[in-house]
């Protein structure tokens, strides 16, 4: 099995995490949105009725009241299995999607919690905040120098690799 | 009481009092560590997150407490050494790293040991020291053996 490269996967978490906590918020909510594909009865009943009616004009001589009936008989399994359909789409469309970038914001905020002190302090600037290199602070408020912070940065970035490297092989276990 | 002393139990004795400050520190930084992860525990906000801080703060609560017990056990037998003069060697040398010249008689007075004594008595400490070790030895054994499980070398 091709061994994962932990730092590489925490680079690429690093860069990406605001993008991943947009992109979740917008599945999110995609996925709450997409409640209104849910079929309503009476779109059904409307929907087999229309059909009924088409039917019952066709075949008169072969008693008026069967499509009907039948309309109103299989109006809960038809409902049932359009929104089982819809629930399949959603499930691919949104949550499915949203499950997976779940999993890498915890990977990476998990990584991120490890870090303490100024590293901590520098990483959540840069990652999470989205501040140039030039704006990051310490403690003290004070802006810090390009090598301190370049210097935070990659202690940062391998706490964060080795956190999720124990992480994830916990959960292999 | 002499013929019963072995080359091997004064082997051991040595080899004891040179691990005493390895052991010591294994327990300050288990201790250290221990504390960490049950804040970490306590911040964490995933089921798994929390479940690893656990997992760890419990092995380094299990390595603490057998570097303790191992203290413990070093400092038990050093305190049953019967001479006063070798158990002060054996304690401030032997034990806490200071150099034979400086192994304190009376603090009161600053009086400390010459070095020609403080080796006569460290010989002797020495040999009484490894008989009491002795009696303690599986227990000792089972310390370290308990230390390494939990990720101490």
């Amino acid at each position: 099995m091709e061994e994962l490269n932990y730092l590489e996967k925490a680079k690429e978490l690093a860069e990406s995490y605001r993008f991943l906590v947009h992109r979740r918020d917008m599945l999110r909510q995609q996925y709450e949105d997409s409640r209104s594909w849910f079929y309503t009865k009476e779109e059904i009943v409307y929907k087999l009725s229309q059909g009924a009616h088409e039917e019952s004009e066709r075949v008169q001589t072969s008693g008026l009241s069967n499509p009907v009936e039948r309309t109103v008989l299989n109006c809960d399994k038809v409902l049932a299995s359009m929104n089982r359909e819809v629930q399949t789409q959603r499930t691919e469309q949104f949550l499915e999607p949203y499950y997976e970038v779940c999993e890498q914001i915890e990977l990476f905020e998990v990584g991120l919690r490890s870090l303490r002190g100024q590293t901590r302090l520098v990483a959540e600037q840069l990652f999470v905040d989205g501040k140039k290199q030039s704006e990051i602070t310490g403690a003290d408020g004070k802006t810090l120098s390009r090598r301190a912070v370049e210097r935070e940065k990659e202690l940062a970035l391998q706490g964060i690799a080795d956190r999720i490297q124990i992480y994830q092989n916990r959960r292999q276990e | 009481m002499k013929s019963k002393v072995t080359d091997e139990m004064l082997d051991f004795a040595v080899v004891t009092c040179k691990k005493y400050s390895q052991v010591r520190t294994l327990a300050e930084e288990a201790e250290t560590s221990w504390k960490q992860n049950l804040e970490m525990v306590a911040a964490s906000k995933y089921t798994g997150e929390k479940e690893m801080y656990e997992q760890q703060a419990e092995e380094d609560l299990a390595r603490y407490t057998a570097a303790r017990d191992w203290l413990k056990l070093v400092d038990g037998a050093v305190g049953k050494v019967k001479d006063e003069k070798s158990r002060l060697v054996l304690k401030q040398n032997c034990l806490a790293g200071a150099t034979m010249k400086s192994v304190l008689i009376d603090k009161k007075t600053g009086t400390y040991m010459s070095r020609s004594t403080a080796t006569r008595y460290k010989k002797k400490g020495i040999t009484e020291l490894a008989v009491q070790l002795e009696k303690v030895k599986r227990p000792l054994e089972e310390k370290v053996e308990k230390m390494s499980r939990f990720g101490a070398e």
